[in-house]
Order: C-alpha cells, then sequence, then structure tokens
C-alpha cells in the first residue's frame, strides 16, 4: 500500500524500514528513477521507493548532487545521465531561486524566466536519456515579506509564484512523457504548519518533514501507476464484508430480502453509499467486480438486492467461490484483462485489507472505514479516480494559454535545443570568490565547513585545533551569486618545502558545487604553489566513500597541463593514502 | 532507565544505522559506526523526533555526534532512553 500522509509517524517509520529490506534484494532490472532537486531530497526516496514496491513497480533510485538540475540536466556524463534513468523527476523550490519576490521590482518576473529556463534544459535532457520527466511544480514559499499584506500585492510572493508556476504548468502540460506533480498539494494536504522543517533546513537543506515527503511520495507514486498502467482499472467488492455490514444491521434479513433489510437506515446508508462510489467509479473506466465465500446463490441474491442496477457489471468479472482471496483476485484481473497489480480490493476487513496490501502481485486494497460518507474520499485518496489528461498540440492550447506564446521554447531543425551550456549557465550566476586569510574568529566556520563537507573532501580529518595551530596554512573561499551570499564555503591547507607543494585540506561545502567554484580555487591554489616556487602539487586524498566527486574532479584536474610563467608546467599528483597512513 | 528503555532506543537507532544494537554504546559515533553517514544522521533525527514526540533544533542536530550526545539531548527534552 501507498504511505498515507496522514498516518501516524511510526507508519512512516515502517515504510522507511521495509525501503531498507526491500534494497537489501533489489531486483536486476528495475525501473531506474533519477531525482534531481534544488534542496536535498533524499528523504524522498524510501517513500517514493516503497510506493513503486508496492504498486509493482521495483525501482532503484539514484539522488543527484544538491541544487545543480541544471548541471546535472546539461551534463550528459554526470552522476544522473550515467544512472540511465527512466524516469527524470526534477523538483526545484522558489526559495533557491533568489531575488524573493515583493522586495524587489521584477523578481517575480525573474522566477518564472528560471523555472522556464529550467524545465526547458530538463525537458531537452529527458528527451535525451529517453527518460519519462516527472517535473513537480514548486510550493508557494511561506516566507512573505509585507506579511498578510502580501495576499493584496500583485508583485508578492504568492502572485509572483502563481504566475510563474502557471508558467510552468503552461510550458509543460500535455507534452508527450511529461507528468506533473504538485509540491503544493502536498503541503495543502498536510497543512504548511506540519510541512516545514526548518532546524533540519538549517543544518543539511532538508526544508520538508517526513509526512510532506510522504505525501509527495505517494503523488509520485500515483502518476507513474498511470504512466506505466499500473493505476487502479478494476475494482473488486469484497461482498463478505460489505454486504454482511448492511446484514449485520438487519440480523433476521436473509439474502433476498436485503433489499428490505436496506430500508432500515443504516444499512440504506450503506448500500446507497457503496452504489454511489461503485457508479463513480464505473463512470471513471474503472471496471467492477466482485468476490466473497460461502454459498453463491446467496450472495449473488444479496449483491442483486443491494446493487441491481449494477449487476449486469459484476456478472463477468466476479469471482464467488471458496478460492483463496489472492487467487480469487488473480482471477478476477485476468477476466477483466488488467495487470493484477491494477485491481483494488474495496473491504470492510482490516486482515484482508493488510493481507492483500502485502501482497502487490494480487493487487492493492482500500479499507473502508465505517463511516460510508469518507468513502468517496478513501477512495480518491487511494488514486482510484486519476487519469491523466490527453495530450494537447501547441495550437489547442495556445489560446487558453498565452504564457506559452510569451515565453516559447527554442527549437530548431533538429528539434528541442538545450538553450544554454554549462559554461552560460554558470556565467549568469555571476558568482563572486574571495580568497581570505583564516583570522582567529574565522577559525570556527572553517572547521564546521570541514568537518561537514562530506562529498567534495580530500578526506584527511581536521579538528578546529589543527585549523588553529596551522592558520597560516588555510586560505578560506568565500562564495557569493545572484542566489545569494554563502559565505565561507570552501578552504585549502598548503604547505610549500623544497619545490613541492602539498595539499591535505580541500573541502568545498555542496551549496557551492557545479558553479565551478572548485575549478577557480585550483586555479588560486596552483598560481599560489607557482609563487612559491614548486613545481609539483601533491593532494593528499583518502577515500572515505562518499568523497568520490573530489577524487574524480582530481583526476580530471591531474590529467591537464598546468602552465607556469612562460617555460614550464607544474605538475599535480595525488598521493591515495589509506586510513591508517592518514 | 529500565532494561526495556534502553533496549527499545538501541533498537531505533540500530534500525536507522543497521548495525547489531549491541554497537549502540555511549561512545559510539560516526568515527566507529561507518554506517553514520549525513544521511544516516538526518535519518536518525527524524526518526528520533517521531519515536519519542519531540523537535531537535539546529545546534542539537549539529551536536549530535555521539550516541552518547544523542542520550542527552533526548533525556534534557524529556525522554527515557
Amino acid at each position: 500500500m501507498m504511505a498515507d500522509a496522514s498516518a501516524g509517524d511510526s507508519s512512516l517509520l515502517t515504510v522507511r524500514r521495509r525501503w531498507q529490506e526491500v534494497l537489501r534484494r533489489q531486483p536486476s532490472t528495475p525501473l531506474r528513477v533519477g531525482l534531481l532537486a534544488s534542496y536535498t531530497v533524499d528523504p524522498l526516496v524510501p517513500y517514493l521507493g516503497m510506493g513503486l514496491h508496492d504498486a509493482g513497480l521495483p525501482s532503484a533510485l539514484s539522488v543527484g548532487p544538491f541544487n545543480q538540475i541544471l548541471q546535472q540536466c546539461l551534463d550528459d556524463d554526470g552522476v544522473t545521465a550515467r544512472h540511465q534513468p527512466d524516469v527524470l523527476v526534477v523538483a526545484p523550490r522558489f526559495e533557491e531561486l533568489g531575488g524573493l519576490a515583493g522586495e524587489h521590482p521584477g523578481a517575480g518576473d525573474e522566477w518564472t524566466d528560471d523555472l522556464l529556463r529550467l524545465s526547458d534544459v530538463a525537458l531537452a535532457a529527458a528527451e535525451r536519456w529517453r527518460a519519462c520527466l516527472v517535473y513537480v511544480l514548486p510550493a508557494i514559499p511561506e516566507d512573505r515579506p509585507l506579511g498578510v499584506g502580501d495576499a493584496g500585492d500583485l508583485g508578492g510572493v504568492a502572485a509572483s509564484a502563481t504566475l510563474a508556476r502557471t508558467a510552468l504548468r503552461t510550458r509543460l502540460a500535455g507534452l508527450p512523457d511529461v507528468l506533473l506533480a504538485d509540491a503544493e498539494e502536498a503541503v495543502r494536504e498536510i497543512g504548511s504548519r506540519d510541512a516545514h522543517h526548518p532546524a533540519l533546513f538549517r543544518f543539511a537543506k532538508v526544508p520538508y518533514t517526513e509526512t510532506w515527503f510522504a505525501s509527495l511520495g505517494a503523488q509520485l507514486v500515483r502518476l507513474l501507476r498511470l504512466r506505466y498502467g499500473l493505476a487502479p482499472r478494476a475494482a473488486i467488492l469484497d461482498a463478505d464484508s460489505l454486504l454482511s455490514a448492511a446484514a449485520a444491521a438487519a440480523p433476521q434479513a436473509t439474502a433476498d430480502s436485503l433489499l428490505s433489510a436496506a430500508a432500515a437506515a443504516a444499512p440504506q446508508a450503506t448500500a446507497d453509499a457503496l452504489r454511489a462510489v461503485l457508479q463513480e467509479l464505473r463512470q471513471a473506466g474503472v471496471r467492477l467486480a466482485a468476490r466473497g465465500g460461502g454459498d453463491p446463490n446467496e450472495v449473488w441474491g444479496a449483491l442483486a438486492s443491494a446493487l441491481p442496477d449494477l449487476l449486469d457489471d459484476l456478472l463477468d468479472t466476479s469471482a464467488i467461490d471458496d478460492r483463496p482471496v489472492a487467487e480469487q483476485v488473480r482471477a478476477i484481473a485476468a477476466a477483466a484483462d488488467v495487470p493484477a497489480a491494477a485491481t483494488v480490493l474495496l473491504t470492510t476487513d482490516p486482515a484482508l485489507a493488510t493481507g492483500t496490501g502485502d501482497q502487490p502481485a494480487a493487487g492493492s486494497a482500500v479499507l473502508l472505514g465505517d463511516d460510508p460518507e469518507s468513502w468517496p474520499a478513501l477512495l480518491r485518496a487511494a488514486g482510484m479516480f486519476d487519469r491523466l489528461p490527453e495530450p494537447m498540440a501547441d495550437d489547442q492550447r495556445g489560446g487558453a494559454f498565452p504564457a506559452r506564446a510569451a515565453h516559447p521554447r527554442q527549437t530548431t531543425s533538429r528539434g528541442l535545443e538545450p538553450p544554454l551550456t554549462t559554461a552560460d549557465f554558470v556565467a549568469s550566476l555571476n558568482v563572486v570568490v574571495a580568497y581570505l586569510p583564516v583570522e582567529h574568529g574565522d577559525v570556527a566556520k572553517v572547521a564546521e565547513l570541514v568537518e561537514r563537507a562530506k562529498g567534495f573532501t580530500l578526506g584527511i580529518p581536521h579538528t578546529a585545533r589543527d585549523i588553529t595551530s596551522r592558520a597560516e596554512d588555510i586560505f578560506a573561499v568565500a562564495v557569493r551569486d545572484r542566489f545569494g551570499d554563502y559565505g565561507i564555503s570552501a578552504a585549502v591547507a598548503m604547505c610549500a618545502a623544497d619545490g613541492v607543494c602539498t595539499v591535505d585540506l580541500f573541502s568545498v561545502s555542496c551549496p557551492v558545487l557545479g558553479k565551478e567554484v572548485e575549478d577557480r580555487v585550483l586555479r588560486e591554489l596552483v598560481a599560489r604553489a607557482d609563487r612559491e616556487g614548486c613545481a609539483t602539487v601533491v593532494f593528499r586524498y583518502r577515500p572515505t566513500g562518499q568523497n568520490d566527486v573530489a577524487q574524480r574532479f582530481l583526476r580530471n584536474a591531474v590529467a591537464r597541463p598546468w602552465p607556469a610563467g612562460s617555460d614550464r608546467e607544474i605538475r599535480l599528483r595525488i598521493d591515495e593514502l589509506t586510513g591508517e597512513r592518514a | 532507565m529500565t532494561a526495556h528503555v534502553a533496549d527499545e532506543f538501541a533498537d531505533i537507532v540500530a534500525g536507522v544505522l543497521e548495525v547489531d544494537p549491541a554497537r549502540v554504546t555511549d561512545s559510539a559515533g560516526p568515527a566507529t559506526l561507518a554506517s553514520w553517514t549525513s544521511l544516516r544522521h538526518l535519518q536518525l533525527v527524524v526518526t528520533l523526533e517521531e519515536a519519542y514526540g519531540l523537535s531537535l533544533s539546529y545546534l542539537e542536530i549539529r551536536d549530535l555526534k555521539s550516541i552518547g550526545s544523542v542520550r542527552d539531548v533526548l533525556r534534557a527534552k524529556g525522554a527515557a532512553v
């Protein structure tokens, strides 16, 4: 069963634990899903992975580097491209786009431009990689400079975000192999107060709670079920529990007299509610069936009495016999010509709902509660009414969506072209890098940076005391760009002796990776080594299992020449250490 | 502190870090438990918040550097661990 975002936290923990189990026995040919977000999106993985698994779509998920959507989409040799995703999920947030709308004129337009550019690059990448693009419309930011006044500000946060979301939806809706999800729906489902986690955002750029990630995961699973033909296509009525509920209200009733039993208030309401949801499902194109045990004549008699106008729908596909439920479900799926995973059992029996949910090959189950009025909402939450919109040609949408014409996509005779290159993108960021000595007041900041940089690091531990004692060997790097000021974001320790410059600290924080900051720091480092008269720069590197990105970067750097002055070169070398030697 | 409470805490932490509960000692931390990565650190935080019904601040999250420090933070917030 899909993770229910409204369920208690213990159920979320259960999902994460089940996902750990699933990972241990991952199938060899799963659906490959690449995740790119402008924030730390790793918490989504268990909910999306487990939901897909339970939907009959076992998957292998790969999370791209933090806030590098554009860079990854432009790089056919990046970690995301190398994962060869069948599905590319792209999830930006307004907050990482910078320039808070409402604070200065035109910021809202910048949001639209940045988001559309991102969507075009993602679309081009998905086309090159032959992946289905799932684009998550960003949620409207919570931070409003005018507070309650934002609602009346045409250039405010809500207005600007809404315009940008509409432009994005207009750009992408109805395109082949493009699905749209909505982060705002996840916020709406659980409420803004329960959607955000400020402490975790400050610590690791995780802006949302587990409940929010579970909600978004469920939404993505429902979309992908539709994409892969595994959305609910047959509803199986559990006659044993649903009809006995009505009969229980009138103990003297026989199967033949269920209709008269239903005349009593409670069973009548149950029968009416059941009839209403089944009719709605039928109108949505869902095949109807019934399963039950016991005497077939009695069950059919009860069905005929309670659901006379739906009996024809049930006749050809139902299984009223003494076979096990899972076997009945498979037989019904075959008769209805739908995958077993696309069947949903509607029941009021908790044991049956849980038991079937653990056997995804035999479909899933929706536990209908005691209150029939809640049934339509339960069925909606289970995705029973989910459908994809029909694809539309551009000329069909032009009139309805003027924003499409206002922001045309870049195409050439060869089809859709990436609208820019990585170099274009980085140039557009206006990245400013400043190299600073480590003063006394900076030691704590540098030490925290060094401790927390797990990806781009040489892997050699340095304590705050180490940094204090050799501050003269270290330079810090402050970074800002048009999206914000990142403060001290990198640090390098280098020591020159006998013509060799040894570097044992080269750490760059995640938020500035992918902006060529590391390239600029390396050039600065080599220039400093040159000024010290060094012909060789040695990087002491210890693999940690998490710092491959630094290793790849250094290997590329070592492989190219580093001219110094007019007549010589500086040689770069990696000295790979074991844990003991480090 | 009862053995049951200690076992429950160890089971929760061990489940997130995927280690034997016997290795969940106060001195254990990222340096001794290889599975205590930055991602598992996040999972540990949200799991403890869920299990004990509390919220951790940025500084508390940052300073969880050993099992002992995890216990200290949870106890300071009234959790029996």
